[in-house]
């Protein structure tokens, strides 16, 4: 019992850190669950849209469990909700929100922790129902399927509120709801559909934008309030989840909404969305928050979006680092993915922020992707030197590319261990020249192979997470785990090429052919 | 080339696309200059390293050079053309150069080439999130408003389908279908369609 007692006050002493909690009386509770700890959980835009949601409906209360911090402590107590400190595993339905494919471990370590069979195969009707939806529905959510009864695809601000009634209002029978939810749009069942989920659903757009309903200092975004100034994306990058074609593309939130919706004790207010600098009204936006005294943080520059203003207004809103993305390592690698970031702009995204006194500048890069040399990673340390002679601070993100379902570069294998490890060191001695003013920061190889792994596998795939888990969780365990499974991942696919691909495949043809006469 | 396109693509009301332009009840102003010219239409895409139409052209056909920014950069010429041979031997786009002395200096960045059409010195791309008939998911587009009254008159688009020409809803797909459709009153008329085999990459 004091074990338990422990766990009920750390929960009690997070739930007063926070401004927002929902504790309401309701015929219906359900338990809304994150797979990672409580400081990441509440900065999940999308967990926090949810929980607002579900807790508006009728009669209904969702109460919130996170993986614990110390998953090893917590074995062998019960896992408790925050708001309630009632044990998960007798709430009636389990909503799991997911964000990436490495968080089906601690999806595992959740249901592992709550004392129900991880297997949905394995669970009867004393079990609660397991459901499962977040980002990770837009690309491939089939290896959740041997754990959950139903995935809610893609945007669930209308979804969940709507299973939620349905299950209840059957009893919570797991068969008779998947009976039920056969017949609805948005939700991947996987007795049902196997290996083939539906479409994402698309709320509507009434319900944006999504906005925190708890602030506490003990998150990662620490005290900030979000909310949507855009949902979607404009721009096509062809490794990209979130794409033009992805629900219709970007949908803005006019800018009045955006700034009324920010409560007036909100200090810190962060700006979400897939591209957020496309919003037409971004700098009225900006200033509206920061003439309000309060700091700003954005979680999508475009570098090819700033400018003076927009930098000067990020500036007085407290920003230490500007961060943007470019993903290829040279020109060529950019155009490659059709990103339409240019070095002229990562140039002056370097000379604005030295120009506003910004500590860093940050630029997020990717490795290993189709077509990719050495030469290209050649380019980028280079180009580094020409960035530290406008700013002395240059840190680059780098991450080595996993190809995503429904994107254009589905498909793509991995580089290869062995080539994403040589590109990240060359990348590194090549930046010591610089003495400190231009750093790597990578992602490791490693576990990005398991991601691809996940990300272009099927549910052996998904069973290989448990195995790999119970093995110790060591890269071993998982080479071994997927091995064992014979989860192969999707192969190469014959896809519509783009057009930058066909420019320069007959450059290369025009280059290789013989000389005229 | 012929095609058995599934997809209503040829005299589709505008207004059965959920996000495509109504042009029921008005009087469309059609400009003179949008009038189809002996050139067929093609809408084509280049950068600095050249260029690409995904229909046939000829060298010396005039084309009308928009930016991604919304400007209308004016007119020039195709100045050569070939195919583009693809990996599995199959041919669905031309590579082509252009004279860019025609052109103002631009910084860089896709440009989008109308052939076989002039156009208003207003015209522009306009973005329209789709269109009718076609598979939002795999789709790419490139629509222009050819009057510059903010409607769109011209499209390209290009989306993965299957042999009988069946739009995909994953992008792997066999075959790549690309349709070029002119506002017509209240209708898209499809100008031209192809389609082509994709290869494994």
């Amino acid at each position: 019992m004091t074990r338990r007692w422990e766990a009920e006050q750390r929960g009690a002493a997070r739930l007063a850190g926070e401004r927002g909690t929902i504790v309401r009386e309701a015929q219906t509770r359900i338990a809304l669950c994150y797979p990672s700890p409580y400081r990441a959980a509440m900065s999940s835009l999308g967990y926090q849209q949810i929980y607002r949601l579900l807790n508006a409906v009728p009669e209904v209360a969702a109460d919130r469990a996170v993986l614990p911090d110390d998953v090893a402590a917590a074995q062998g107590q019960p896992w408790l909700t925050l708001e309630r400190a009632r044990p998960v595993a007798g709430y009636p339905l389990l909503a799991f929100s997911v964000a990436y494919e490495l968080e089906l471990v601690g999806l595992i370590q959740c249901l592992e922790l709550a004392a129900i069979p991880v297997l949905a195969e394995d669970r009867t009707h004393h079990h609660p129902l397991i459901v499962a939806g977040g980002p990770l529905t837009f690309s491939n959510p089939v290896p959740l399927a041997p754990y959950v009864d139903v995935v809610v695809m893609g945007e669930g601000d209308e979804l969940a509120a709507e299973l939620v009634t349905v299950a209840r209002d059957l009893g919570w029978n797991r068969e008779a709801v998947i009976a039920a939810l056969a017949t609805r749009a948005g939700y991947y069942l996987p007795t049902v559909h196997g290996d083939t989920p539906p479409p994402v659903a698309q709320a509507h757009d009434e319900l944006l934008p999504a906005r925190s309903q708890i602030i506490t200092p003990d998150a990662e975004l620490a005290d900030m309030f979000m909310t949507e100034a855009a949902r979607g994306c404009s721009r096509g990058c062809t490794y990209c989840v979130m794409r033009r074609s992805t629900n219709g593309g970007m949908r803005v939130v006019p800018t009045a909404q955006v700034l009324a919706g920010i409560p007036d004790h909100a200090r810190r207010v962060g700006l979400v969305g897939a591209a957020v600098t496309d919003h037409p009204d971004i700098r009225a936006i900006v200033r509206g928050v920061v003439d309000g005294e309060r700091e700003v943080g954005i979680s999508s520059l475009r570098a090819d979006k700033l400018d003076d203003e927009l930098v000067g207004l990020l500036a007085r809103g407290g920003y230490r680092t500007l961060t943007v993305a470019a993903d290829g390592v040279s020109e060529r690698m950019r155009r490659v993915v059709e990103r339409s970031t240019q070095e002229k702009h990562l140039l002056r995204t370097a000379e604005l922020a030295a120009r506003h006194r910004l500590a860093t500048v940050k630029i997020y890069m990717m490795v290993g992707v189709p077509t990719e040399t050495d030469d290209d990673v050649a380019e980028l340390v280079r180009f580094a030197g020409e960035l530290v002679k406008l700013h002395p601070r240059v840190a680059f993100g780098v991450a080595p590319f996993v190809a995503k379902r429904h994107t254009p570069l589905d498909g793509t294998a991995f580089a290869g261990l062995d080539v994403v490890e040589r590109r990240l060191d060359l990348l590194r001695r090549g930046l010591r020249v610089y003495r400190g003013k231009a750093v790597m920061r990578p992602t490791s190889a490693r576990w990005a192979w398991v991601e691809y792994m996940l990300a272009q596998g099927d549910r052996r795939a998904g069973l290989a997470v448990l195995d790999a888990h119970r093995a110790g969780g060591s890269f071993a365990a998982w080479k071994q785990a997927f091995a064992a499974r014979d989860a192969t991942p999707t192969g190469p696919r014959a896809r519509v090429p783009s057009t930058s691909e066909l420019i320069a495949l007959r450059k290369r043809a025009l280059a290789s052919a013989p000389a005229p006469g | 080339m012929r095609l058995g396109l599934t997809i209503a693509l040829v005299l589709v009301t505008a207004s059965a696309g959920a996000a495509a332009p109504r042009r029921d009840g008005r009087a469309v102003r059609v400009p003179r200059t949008l009038a189809v010219g002996a050139t067929p239409t093609a809408v084509c895409a280049v950068d600095e390293d050249g260029g690409v139409c995904f229909a046939p052209v000829e060298v010396g056909a005039s084309a009308t050079v928009l930016t991604r920014a919304g400007d209308n950069l004016g007119t020039t010429v195709i100045t050569r053309v070939e195919p583009i041979v693809t990996g599995c031997n199959t041919v669905g786009s031309y590579g082509i150069d252009i004279d860019r002395r025609r052109l103002p200096t631009v910084d860089g960045g896709e440009l989008t080439l109308v052939v076989g059409m002039a156009l208003d010195p207003d015209a522009r791309l306009v973005e329209v999130s789709d269109l009718p008939g076609v598979p939002e998911q795999t789709a790419t587009s490139t629509v222009v408003d050819a009057d510059g009254d903010g409607r769109p008159d011209v499209a390209m688009v290009r989306f993965g389908c299957d042999a009988a020409g069946q739009p995909g809803r994953r992008f792997g797909t066999s075959h790549t279908c690309t349709a070029t459709l002119v506002a017509s009153g209240s209708l898209w008329r499809q100008v031209r369609a192809e389609r082509t085999a994709n290869c494994l990459r």
